[in-house]
């Protein structure tokens, strides 16, 4: 793997990144939108482990643990909320769920 | 003696702590006789004490030290002199009797009531106590205004009645008045002595390091005398005590004789070395007194309340009092307390017993035919008149006389003063002879044969116990107990004493005999005086509309600023601030309310636009280090 220079591993995570906020504008399934919410965290996470290799430090990593960690929270809290509103059965469509509006 | 001395002060604190929390589970009997007993045996103690002190002793002893911060301390010491003695001796004596008649007078009450009265009664007599035993300010402070407190709740014991509540409040607001004056005394008596407790303040050495008649020492009395005044019921903030007759009679008694109003005189008597030290002080408190004295005698002369009659005679006698301390004449002063004390107490409680009679009507007009009915409450009560009026030998002579024959004998514009008491002693037969002639003794004018029960035995054993001190308390040997605390009384020749006694007993005589002629022989003469007085009797009837005054110049401003808060300041200044800026922040706010669309994907775009403008100000502006 030491011969595959750094900016390949960034542009990969870079077009990950892309697809994952790009499906988070367009989709309206709240679980698809979760989903592609985790591949935004994960790119960034390639990111980070690909710097800290490349700059020989450790610190990347120790990043990518926590975003691991925090994704696991999110998660967590966000299927919570999408069964609730299942259950409420209320449409699945996040345009649909505008009860915050003012 | 420490021990009894704390004893004298303890007891009716057990007594108010006994029936204040089980009073209600007791029997009736029980709280009675703790309530009384209590302060009976106090008595019994003080009587102890009285042995000792007569033996020359003295104490100034510190129980405890109640506050110590820094250097700072206030003990909570008693301060056992002849003084002390004499006070703490009249207020569990005369108050004894007058719970022993309280038992007879208040059977009426349920057994909450019951209880309750003698709970504050003894917690009325253990703050008076406190006051004239303590040692220090401090202490003096707290009995000062446990006297008010304890009033109030005596005062205002029928509260279901407005007018109680009414009195009690105002009782109150007076008194209150005064004991910020005592504070404020203290304050500047512990700037300037460095100290609180008597036996340091109270130091002549002490008090001549300030000058003479000067600023300190003058603030220091006139302040000690808002908070006498108050007491007193002296001018101008007697209005409370006439009000005060909404209690209870023997409460009434209480306040009257034993404790509260004289709370002033034993004030000034207390603190005579700083008031000998501020001649212009001593001289207000006399000119106060005597004014007073004749003031309140004036009122009562067209009163038809029997109690508002007594209310005035008291605050006329106590300027008696205030006049005797004021020109120095302490022992005079103490001596017609202790006097006044037996008779006022008697009349009240005889008092009470007619207007028990008379189903609880106290206009004098309406009474009459006591004597059939009502015989020993008769008598003794013409005792009590013939003592209070000045009849000769009788105890209220021979310490009025002692009073009068001070400030006319005295020196600079006193002598005046005497003339005025002389006048008071005048109106003081005249109004009490009115009042018994009136009340007492409409039979020899053919007045109807109304059927009048005596009080039970509880109630008249202690009047005429009263009444045998009316008679022969002149002969108590007072002046030489009080020599160790003011010193030698001033020798007088014969020729002034019997020359002031034949004086005062002639102005008694004069004022018997108007009395007589107006109100038991011709009747018919008081209507056509009373017309040609006129508006000088409307004026006195109406207590010369100092009520209405203050009404005037206090009360009203005061409601009319609440009204003013009420009206305006809190609906449009308060409320205004309040709901304007509430009224901005939601005007505000609804500009930028648009942006809540509560669409989540809105929300991410922004975001994400959001992040990338951050991403490229980091990449296009800041350069690495």
């Amino acid at each position: 793997m030491s011969g595959v220079p750094a900016y390949y591993f960034l542009w990969l995570s870079g077009v990950i990144f892309t697809v994952g906020a790009v499906g988070v504008l367009i989709r309206r399934n709240p679980l698809v939108i979760f989903m592609c919410i985790e591949l935004m965290l994960n790119a960034v996470n390639l990111a980070f482990a690909a710097m800290g290799r490349y700059l020989n430090s450790l610190d990347g990593q120790v990043f990518a643990f926590l975003v691991i960690t925090v994704a696991a929270a999110e998660v967590v809290v966000g299927i919570a909320i999408i069964v609730q509103v299942y259950r409420a059965g209320r449409n699945m469509d996040v345009d649909e769920l505008d009860l915050m509006k003012s | 003696m420490s021990v009894l001395a704390l004893l004298v002060l303890l007891l009716p604190l057990a007594g108010f702590l006994i029936n204040a929390l089980f009073g209600r589970a007791l029997a009736r009997q029980l709280v009675g006789w703790v309530g009384a007993g209590s302060v009976g045996l106090a008595f019994g103690s003080a009587l102890a004490v009285l042995v000792q002190v007569a033996g020359g002793q003295q104490l100034d002893h510190t129980y405890f030290t109640w506050w110590n911060s820094a250097g700072f301390e206030i003990p909570f010491n008693l301060y056992i002199d002849p003084l002390s003695t004499l006070m703490a001796l009249v207020i569990t004596g005369v108050g004894f009797m007058i719970h022993v008649y309280s038992i007879g007078y208040m059977a009426g009450e349920d057994r909450g009531g019951f209880s309750r009265f003698f709970a504050y009664m003894n917690l009325f007599v253990f703050s008076m106590l406190l006051l004239v035993l303590s040692g220090n300010f401090v202490w003096l402070i707290v009995g000062w205004a446990g006297v008010g407190l304890s009033s109030y709740l005596l005062i205002g014991f029928w509260y279901e009645r407005t007018s109680a509540v009414l009195a009690a409040r105002k009782a109150f607001v007076m008194n209150v008045i005064g004991d910020v004056g005592m504070m404020f005394a203290a304050f500047v008596i512990f700037l300037n002595l460095k100290a609180l407790d008597y036996g340091t303040v109270l130091q002549p050495d002490r008090i001549h390091q300030l000058p003479k008649g000067g600023t300190v020492i003058t603030a220091i009395c006139l302040l000690l005398l808002v908070g006498a005044v108050a007491k007193s019921a002296q001018l101008p903030l007697h209005t409370w005590l006439p009000d005060a007759m909404e209690g209870p009679t023997p409460v009434s008694a209480l306040i009257h004789a034993a404790t509260m109003v004289t709370a002033g005189v034993y004030l000034v008597a207390r603190m005579h070395a700083l008031y000998d030290w501020a001649p212009a002080a001593a001289a207000t408190v006399a000119i106060i007194g005597a004014v007073t004295a004749l003031f309140a005698a004036t009122i009562g002369t067209a009163q038809v309340d029997i109690k508002r009659i007594l209310a005035y005679s008291t605050m006329s006698q106590i300027g008696y009092m205030f006049l005797a301390v004021g020109i120095g004449a302490y022992t005079a002063g103490m001596f017609h307390f202790m006097t006044h004390a037996f008779f006022k107490a008697l009349l009240f409680m005889a008092a009470g017993n007619v207007i028990h009679a008379f189903h609880e009507d106290q206009d004098i007009r309406h009474m009459g035919n006591v004597r059939s009915g009502l015989p020993i409450t008769f008598w003794t009560f013409l005792i009590g008149t013939l003592s209070i009026s000045g009849f000769p030998l009788m105890a209220g002579f021979v310490s009025k006389d002692e009073i009068i024959r001070a400030a006319l004998t005295s020196t600079g514009g006193f002598v005046l003063l005497g003339v005025l008491a002389l006048v008071t002693a005048g109106l003081t037969a005249f109004y009490m002879f009115r009042l018994f002639l009136t009340a007492f003794g409409w039979e020899w004018l053919g007045h109807d044969e109304r059927h009048l029960h005596e009080a039970p035995s509880v109630q008249t054993v202690p009047i005429m116990i009263l009444a045998a001190g009316a008679v022969f308390g002149g002969a108590i040997p007072v002046g030489s107990f009080l020599k160790p605390v003011f010193g030698e009384s001033p020798a007088i020749g014969s020729a002034p004493f019997f020359g002031v006694a034949g004086l005062s007993i002639l102005v008694a005589v004069i004022g018997f005999a108007v009395a007589y002629q107006l109100y038991a022989r011709r009747p018919e003469m008081a209507a056509v005086v009373r017309r040609r007085l006129g508006p000088v009797h409307a004026i006195v009837e109406h207590k010369y509309y100092v009520d209405e005054l203050y009404d005037l110049v206090f009360v009203r401003p005061g409601f009319a600023i609440g009204r003013l808060l009420r009206d305006f300041i809190e609906p449009r200044v308060i409320d205004g601030l309040v709901d304007g800026t509430a009224e901005l922040f939601r005007v505000e706010a609804a500009e930028f309310r648009s942006l809540q669309t509560g669409r989540v994907r809105n929300y991410a775009l922004v975001t994400l636009v959001g992040a990338g403008f951050i991403a490229g100000y980091l990449f296009f502006f800041v350069r690495p280090a």
